[in-house]
């Protein structure tokens, strides 16, 4: 009896390595966002997984490895072999893989309408929202929001942001041109600790409300977030594992289905913002 | 029991399970820099272009190219870079120019630090050992082919090399490198960098030492550098840096037909930046304080040089498709030399220039800069450039570029009155003066090119047509014999503007392929053809007609190799004879050179450490890359052979 529990066992991890092998997960550093979502990656997946930090060393991938989840954009942009189906995660800046691979990417933001409406029930009386973007990743993105603003009768002002230095003027241009509130997308060209304190400044000196696409940059002063925690980021990732491996997904665009406000109050107070009684009510995290 | 126990030990082994590790507390703004560090070309023009949309032919070599290259020069660096013509004249000295026309003490490649242009105050040239950066401090090498004076004023004739560093941030933590090897080669390191709040620091050290390969008893080079970097967030997104740097070198270094000399003493800079908003400030100091030693004179030259530099620059956003930069700047060269005619000479430097980028509809971008430069002697120089870039398919992109750039004379062509002994055959002693002209017209320099880029996944391609016609070469002329002082016998080599002009003709293929994702292979051919009139420092035809180069990298697990060959054609170059006084031009023969870098980064224990051998010239093909010399009368172009030389490295990041 003892031997056969031992073989049923054995079988059990053994088959359960196999199914391991089969997916890769790799992380482009130990930053906190990439290790968060692996974590709900891992939760979803329900079965160890070879993690590899791409800043330690390269991966190797076997020839028994079916998919690759990458965490990050260098992770995404490695070259991987012909049979491996890349899921990219938490890589904004990347908007389809350069190599042949099947290619999965997972949205970092929720799907536009959804996206749009929460927003507009922040801030009912937004009539026209500016939009900031530079690098081509975010384009695609940007279609699909003018296609949901102009359903909810809201005008999108795309601002392209060749270099961050040009965001003064930029401005300058927003306010004769009139604007109700503006909203950054999570585009790496563009978010950086000096162009984050140029737009909140803006933002607060002149009560034009200003939205982030995740809750780290509303505890640096942004008013809201309508984002996807890095950890639904990774749980979606997993999920796509499973689709991919059992062949319900081949390829394209994936949107995290659970999405999470975050609301800074000082911030929406300082723009002159009075977000709704039973909107904030439904907020996810409030930040005084 | 104990079996099952242990059978449920090894499968945990066997599988190892990752748990999700606990997120650390990151700053969120790390993260989206973490994003943002695909690489972004910005020395091919003043706005900000991917590759694919650059206004010029420009090729990248990373800060990851750097290391598993093996690579322990900047010039070796950039042997694989198609176009780019790199001569090791001696053991630890390079010379480097795009397209052509390379020769010691080469000036018509600009080469830039963070935009700071690192050419030397005599003879615009590049002393790459005396740059105060050590290698584990650059990001990447960018590296512009094309005239470039409407961007960067003189200098920038056939090309710009923009050395760009490290951010803190990027760095975040330090290395530590040490490589000994053959010819008593010591290469030590050491750099670190981080932010604080809303400081930002980075500091770095190095110290280089390695012997001749014909004389292993003498230095070829005894470095020693430091730099340092500080900036600070101002309130409104402004930032301002100040940075740095001192080397102290003694490098045996080429002067071509005049023998080989050693170049003791230490350059450095100061610098500061500004920017804010839109608008963008920089001044920058660089001295340098040398004497050249090993020449047959009756005292070692001395050059002591400052440059000053002011430009203020700024952007203008008409729509989200049209930019404009506009500025000007200023600079002060100041020399004083005791082979000079005068004691101390100066000039003065200002430009006004504009770049406009359009970009009408998403597949068409249109490119065009323009600079006016004032010289204090040679007047104005004009300086335009325009690109158009058409990508109407996703994998190919396709450019059409023209442009003019110029060269003014150094101070070194202008004002030289350099006397050099020599012994005749006869024995008798003889003396020849070179002697620069106050008089001289810039170069100048227009050239075509047409592009093709293509990007087929793991298969990248480029493709590269150029013409271009240089006229007013600047040179020193072949010696002439000083009749009125016979019987005592001197000549006069005069630096003059050569009659007629140089045609070049050429063009670069280039692959690069992803086999797996463990092995990159490259491959690249450059191909240029002169006529007309050429500078006689340089090689007669041009430079090598033929080079290729081919390569391959593979990493596994911790390992990491690096094979690269490079074949080179063989030049012709004027080597004077002092016995006969004539000047023929003779054949350095071809050369194939394999630099190899085996390496291994551990895990575990030991995480963070880094061992690695590099070879340069694996074959130990004995070649020279100029012109030798054959006798002391003959001096040639002061070239030395090149040996194999093995190091080993070990490094530690932390």
């Amino acid at each position: 009896m003892r031997i056969l529990l031992v073989t049923v066992l054995f079988w059990l991890f053994a088959s359960g390595t196999g199914q391991a092998q089969r997916v890769v997960a790799i992380l482009s550093s130990e930053l906190g966002p990439y290790q968060e979502a692996f974590a709900g990656f891992q939760s979803v997946l329900g079965m160890p997984v070879s993690r590899v930090l791409l800043a330690e060393h390269d991966p190797y991938i076997g020839r028994d490895v079916r998919v690759v989840v990458a965490f990050g954009g260098k992770a995404a942009l490695k070259a991987y072999p012909g049979q491996v189906t890349v899921i990219s995660c938490l890589a904004p800046g990347i908007g389809q893989s350069t190599y042949p691979n099947a290619f999965v990417k997972v949205h970092m933001l929720p799907q536009a309408p959804l996206l749009v409406g929460t927003l507009r029930k922040i801030q009912p009386e937004m009539k026209r929202l500016a939009v900031f973007w530079a690098s081509e990743a975010t384009e695609d993105y940007l279609e699909e929001m003018r296609e949901a603003a102009w359903a909810q009768n809201l005008e999108i002002l795309e601002e392209q942001v060749e270099n961050p230095d040009d965001l003064p003027d930029i401005l300058r241009k927003l306010i004769r041109n009139g604007v109700d509130a503006m909203w950054l997308p999570p585009d790496p060209l563009l978010i950086n600790a000096r162009s984050f304190s140029v737009l909140k400044e803006f933002s607060w000196a002149n009560d034009i409300p200003f939205y982030v696409p995740t809750a780290g940059l509303v505890k640096k002063g942004a008013v809201a977030s309508v984002s996807c925690s890095f950890d639904e980021i990774g749980r979606t990732a997993g999920r796509t594992v499973r689709d991919v491996l059992t062949g319900r997904s081949s390829g394209g665009l994936i949107y995290p289905e659970k999405i999470e406000i975050t609301v800074n109050l000082t911030a929406a107070s300082n723009t002159g913002l009075v977000i709704p009684k039973d909107v904030l009510d439904g907020v996810d995290t409030v930040l005084p | 029991m104990r079996i099952l126990f242990l059978c449920f030990l090894l499968s945990g082994l066997w599988a190892d399970p990752v748990v999700g590790a606990p997120a650390q507390e990151t700053d969120i703004f790390d993260f989206f820099e973490a994003e943002a560090e695909a690489v972004q070309v910005v020395t091919v023009s003043r706005l900000r272009h991917s590759r694919r949309q650059a206004p010029a032919t420009v090729y990248v070599v990373s800060a990851e190219d750097l290391k598993l290259s093996g690579a322990k020069t900047l010039w070796d660096a950039l042997r694989h870079v198609p176009g780019v013509d790199v001569l090791s004249t001696r053991t630890f000295y390079g010379e480097v120019s795009i397209r052509g026309l390379n020769k010691a003490l080469s000036n018509r490649t600009l080469v830039l630090m963070d935009g700071r242009s690192v050419l030397d105050g005599p003879f615009d040239t590049t002393f790459w050992e005396g740059i105060p950066v050590v290698l584990e401090e650059i990001d990447r090498i960018e590296v512009v082919e094309g005239p470039a004076s409407a961007l960067y004023g003189a200098n920038a004739i056939n090309g710009v090399i923009n050395i760009v560093t490290r951010t803190p941030q990027k760095m975040d933590g330090g290395q530590a490198e040490y490589s000994v090897g053959q010819y008593s080669t010591h290469l030590a390191s050491a750099v670190y960098g981080d932010r604080s709040g809303r400081v930002q620091y980075r500091v770095g050290a190095g110290w280089r030492s390695t012997n001749r390969f014909e004389d292993t008893s003498l230095d070829a080079s005894d470095v020693g550098k430091f730099d340092a970097y500080v900036s600070y967030d101002l309130p409104g997104g402004a930032l301002a840096s100040v940075s740095g740097g001192l080397a102290e070198h003694e490098t045996q270094f080429s002067t071509g037909g005049a023998g080989a000399a050693i170049i003791d003493g230490h350059t450095g800079f100061l610098r500061a930046d500004v920017q804010a908003g839109q608008t963008r400030f920089r001044t920058f100091w660089n001295a340098g304080r040398l004497t050249m030693r090993g020449f047959q004179v009756q005292e070692d030259p001395i050059a002591n040089s400052d440059t000053y530099d002011l430009n203020l620059e700024r952007t203008f956003e008409f729509s989200a498709r049209n930019q404009l930069v506009v500025g000007g700047s200023y600079r002060h060269n100041r020399m004083r030399s005791n082979v000079y005619v005068r004691d101390r000479v100066s000039q003065n430097f200002w430009a006004l220039f504009f770049e406009d980028a359009w970009r009408p509809v998403p597949t068409l971008s249109v490119v065009t800069s323009l600079r006016l430069d004032r010289h204090t002697r040679t007047g104005w120089s004009f300086s335009p450039r325009g690109s158009v870039v058409f990508s109407p398919l996703g994998r190919h992109t396709f450019r059409i570029s023209a442009g003019g750039s110029f060269r003014n004379p150094t101070l070194t062509e202008a004002y030289m009155a350099f006397s050099q002994a020599f012994q005749t055959g006869s024995g008798a002693l003889a003396d020849n003066m070179v002697m620069g002209d106050p008089n001289l017209e810039p170069e100048r320099l227009v050239q075509v090119e047409v592009a093709h880029l293509g990007d087929f996944g793991v298969v990248k391609t480029t493709a590269v047509l150029f013409h271009y016609r240089l006229k007013d070469v600047i040179t020193a002329t072949d010696p002439e014999l000083v009749v009125e002082a016979l019987p005592e016998l001197r000549l006069l080599t005069p630096f003059a503007n050569l009659d007629g002009q140089t045609r070049a003709w050429g063009g670069e293929l280039g692959v690069e392929v992803a086999v797996s994702q463990a092995v990159k292979v490259f491959a690249n051919y450059s191909y240029q053809r002169f006529s007309g009139t050429l500078d006689i420092q340089a090689s007669e035809n041009g430079g090598p007609r033929h080079k290729f180069n081919v390569g391959f990298r593979a990493q596994q697990g911790g390992w990491t190799a690096d094979v690269r060959l490079h074949a080179v054609d063989r030049t012709f170059w004027s080597g004077p004879n002092f016995q006969t006084l004539e000047n023929p031009f003779v054949q350095v023969d071809g050369y194939v050179l394999l630099n190899a870098h085996i390496g291994y980064t551990f895990s575990g224990l030991l995480k963070g450490w880094t061992l690695s051998t590099d070879v340069f010239n694996l074959t130990d093909h004995k070649h020279f890359q100029v012109l030798p010399a054959s006798s002391r009368f003959e001096p040639g172009r002061s070239g030395e052979v090149m040996r194999r030389r093995l190091t080993a490295t070990v490094s530690y990041g932390f």
